[in-house]
């Protein structure tokens, strides 16, 4: 199966600090990646490239086997991204969140009015509609930040660290949305320090170290890496501390 | 184009629901541009000083009671103070609002209401400047219009004496002439007398010789005569000789009688002139002296004597030749008789002499006249020529004069914008402040909202250019400053009657422009001051600094050349301008270039930094 996206070579650094070094990954459609990390490891970074907010320094982007490294816009549109910390506006209503987003995304009025319709089923927020995004529960604030990330129907979700800030409920919640999603058709990449959620929901897991991609495999090709170890986090360090 | 458009668009709608879903800001956005006016309006809308209090120090009292009694006012008490130290603290404990003190010799003529000698000085509290020019304003005007009336007065008194004098130098300048004609007269009446007596003198120095040529033959008769005694034969050759003489005397006679009247005519008419003359040199006061003069009186008692003379010795001779040709006898004619005879002939000889030097000396003397009458013509005529001058000089001024020498230059203050109220005067300075502070904060409050709102990050992933945000929040904070200006001009309007309507297409560019001035650069701010109490503490201090940097508190004009320069391109105060002269004096687009350009170009610039302090913020994440 050809991949919905590959990154080749890529190198990333601010100034002299080079935060990422020699990318190379492939993204398939319809799977959930898990990129996992220790602090300063480069996943915020490696997210905004991804979501194209921060221009590589080498290396190629390739999108369904076209060279997209410099066209940011179309990367901009095949990616929705969701921050650690909800981005949306608290001052309107779930609904104008969503139709403010899906205006500036050019969706035309009866695409966007079906797509509004689509996502607030999806996320559950149909009844909160016209609540004003301040006032909904945190789920839902994390449902609507979802929801906002997919208006423009993109076709890989970036979710940075989608659960913090969560209780455990509402937290399986998020993960069992983030399934629906990969199943209603995105490719998903998530961020997260809760390594559980990783193993269990994601369908394979890049572990950076350094701005090096170590590996990049299914988590229980990575546990069998690791028969010792008692669980994923052990898996994780094991690799991490081997690299070090 | 249309894609920009639309997204613009809803970027707008989408800040105006921030903004306006908020009832607070809804209040602040209505209430406060008209609690504002209102506020203003109540403070501003009296135009008379009231409740002054002034002290006064003196050391007499009862020399200016009288002045004091004018100057207390309804609006204006007087306090007296007993020593001009305790009148300053009064004032310096606000008491007072200034100090006046009537210096020892000062002195009020309570009947003319002249202030005499001394001085009134002063003492006031110069950081109340506001207040004091008005007091101060009031006071000169109370003072210096009594003291100019005062002067005028005198003045005019001044001026109607000169006017009088005007008149006298008038007369006397006619008087002059008519002097000046006379004396022209005169003049030529002299050349006439003195052709007249050349012509006498021609006519007589022939026969006057002759007589002469008669005597020397006389005397050398005489001798024959002496022998007549002896020789009677030469007796006839006498009674021929004396025949001869008493003929000459006829001619003589006749040719005197010829010309004696119009001699004495000519003679008394000009004595006449001279005395008339010498009257007018003594009233003009003219530099002739009087006593050459009357030197030039002409003699007419002579030819009367003469001819009285000439006469006698006719009779004489024709007793003689008759005693000759009677007697036949030369003893019958005595010695004696014959003596009496030669010197009656030297007699006539001595008084034709005189007639003789009469007529020289009459010649000699018009000669030397002439050209002293000629002299004094040009006296005249000088002096004719001065009064003249005088007389122009003087007749500039007149009663009406007065006023304009008691203040050299006239001047009267007109205020070319009427009697209108303060709030309509302060009205154009009171919506430039309104749009400077509420542009700055108003613009700089609504770009940190959304610089710290939690989807501002998601802005930079949007497939568009970043610009559209920086104009859609622009656009944003003009709407909103548009609503509560629209609010304050309606207030104006309908509440203090300002006519801000029709000139609204003008009002409308310049506060256009004024507004967007402000708004980019709390904007600015904004984008480039990350924190909001940082951000909203630089604002205010900015647009203190903008405040002060105006003529607010000292007018421009004092300030140092380049600060003053400086302040002249704040666009409060060209916006200040702006408003002045589209509000005051309707003045149109076209005499608005300079401000149109100042502001254009801070426009620009502003924009051009705005952008840059916009992807100076986006770097920072």
């Amino acid at each position: 199966m050809d991949p919905l996206i590959s990154f080749q070579g890529v190198h990333k650094g601010f100034g002299k600090v080079k935060v990422i070094k020699n990318l190379n990954m492939d993204l398939y459609e319809k799977e959930i990646y898990g990129f996992i990390g220790k602090s300063g490891a480069g996943k915020t970074t490696l997210l905004r490239i991804l979501i194209g907010y921060h221009p590589i320094s080498s290396g190629k982007i390739i999108y369904k086997g076209q060279d997209v490294t410099k066209k940011q816009h179309i990367i901009r549109k095949l990616v929705g991204f969701c921050t650690q910390e909800n981005s949306f506006y608290p001052e309107l209503t779930i609904k104008e969140n969503l139709r403010y987003y899906g205006r500036m995304y050019d969706l035309p009025g009866k695409k966007l009015k079906e797509q509004v319709n689509h996502l607030l089923e999806l996320t559950d927020l149909k009844k909160s509609k016209n609540s004003l995004a301040k006032k909904v529960s945190g789920g839902m604030k994390r449902r609507l930040d979802f929801a906002i990330s997919l208006i423009h129907d993109p076709e890989i979700l970036i979710l940075d660290e989608p659960t913090t800030g969560l209780d455990p409920i509402i937290r399986g919640n998020i993960w069992k949305l983030i399934e629906q999603i990969r199943d209603d058709g995105k490719t998903i990449i998530v961020t997260s320090h809760l390594l559980d959620f990783i193993e269990k929901h994601c369908d394979r897991v890049g572990i950076l170290n350094h701005g090096r991609l170590l590996k990049a495999e299914s988590p229980n090709k990575l546990s069998k890496l690791y028969p010792k170890a008692k669980n994923f986090t052990e898996v994780f360090k094991a690799i991490v501390k081997k690299d070090n | 184009m249309l894609k920009f458009s639309k997204r613009l668009l809803f970027i707008i709608i989408k800040n105006l629901k921030i903004v306006f879903r908020s009832w607070t800001s809804i209040l602040l956005l209505i209430l406060g541009p008209m609690l504002l006016i209102l506020i203003l309006g109540f403070a501003f809308q009296g135009d008379e000083l009231h409740d002054i209090n002034m002290g006064v120090y003196s050391t007499d009292y009862k020399k200016i009671d009288p002045l004091l009694q004018e100057l207390q006012t309804p609006e204006m008490t007087i306090h007296k103070f007993r020593t001009l130290d305790s009148c300053i603290l009064a004032m310096n404990l606000s008491t007072t609002h200034l100090c006046v003190e009537f210096t020892q010799d000062f002195e009020y003529d309570v009947r003319t209401g002249n202030a005499g000698s001394g001085q009134i000085i002063f003492y006031y509290d110069n950081s109340r400047y506001n207040l004091i020019k008005y007091i101060l304003d009031y006071l000169n005007e109370k003072v210096a219009l009594t003291s100019q009336a005062i002067t005028l007065e005198a003045t005019q008194a001044i001026f109607s004496d000169v006017g009088d004098f005007v008149t006298k130098m008038q007369a006397a300048q006619q008087n002059l002439t008519q002097l000046r004609h006379e004396v022209q007269v005169m003049r030529l009446e002299l050349l006439q007398l003195k052709v007249q007596l050349q012509q006498t003198q021609d006519a007589f120095e022939p026969k006057y010789l002759q007589i002469k040529g008669f005597q020397d033959k006389i005397n050398k008769n005489q001798e024959i005569l002496n022998d007549f005694i002896e020789a009677q034969e030469n007796l006839n050759n006498v009674t021929d000789d004396l025949e001869n003489v008493r003929d000459q005397l006829d001619i003589l006679t006749i040719f005197i009688l010829d010309n004696e009247e119009s001699f004495t005519n000519y003679t008394g008419e000009y004595n006449n002139r001279l005395s008339d003359f010498i009257d007018y040199v003594i009233l003009i006061g003219a530099p002739i002296p009087i006593a050459d003069l009357e030197k030039l009186y002409l003699n007419t008692i002579i030819y009367d004597d003469t001819l009285f003379t000439i006469s006698d010795t006719q009779l004489l001779i024709d007793e003689t030749i008759d005693a000759i040709q009677t007697t036949g006898s030369v003893a019958t004619i005595t010695s004696e008789q014959t003596i009496n005879l030669l010197n009656e002939i030297d007699n006539i000889i001595i008084e034709l002499d005189n007639v003789h030097n009469l007529l020289n000396d009459s010649i000699t003397y018009i000669d030397n006249t002439l050209p002293k009458l000629d002299q004094a013509i040009l006296e005249i005529n000088k002096l004719a020529a001065e009064i003249d001058k005088t007389i122009t000089q003087f007749s500039q001024f007149d009663e009406s004069s007065a006023e304009q020498l008691v203040t050299p230059i006239n001047t009267e203050f007109s205020p070319v914008l009427g009697d209108l109220e303060k709030i309509h005067l302060i009205f154009p300075i009171l919506l430039v402040f309104v749009i400077t502070f509420i542009s700055i904060l108003l613009s700089n409050m609504v770009v940190l909202n959304e610089i710290h709102n939690p989807a501002y990050f998601r802005n930079f992933l949007l497939p568009i250019n970043n610009i559209v945000f920086i104009i859609g929040l622009y656009i944003t904070n003009m709407i909103v400053i548009a609503i509560q200006l629209f609010v304050l001009l309606l207030v104006a309007y309908f509440n203090f009657h300002i006519d801000v309507f029709s000139i609204f297409p003008q009002l409308a560019l310049a506060m256009f422009l004024v507004t967007t001035v402000f708004v980019l650069i709390g904007m600015i701010l904004g984008y480039i001051i990350p924190t909001r109490q940082s951000s909203v503490i630089m604002c205010t201090f900015l647009a203190l600094g903008i405040f002060l940097f105006s003529d607010v508190i000292f007018p421009v004009e004092i300030m140092p050349e380049l600060a003053a320069y400086l302040a002249n391109l704040n666009p409060l105060l060209v916006g200040e301008n702006l408003f002045r002269k589209i509000i005051f004096f309707h003045i149109s687009y076209g005499d608005l270039g300079r401000e149109l350009i100042v502001l254009g170009s801070f426009i620009a610039l502003l924009s051009l930094a705005t952008v840059l302090a916009y992807y100076k913020n986006k770097s920072r994440r």
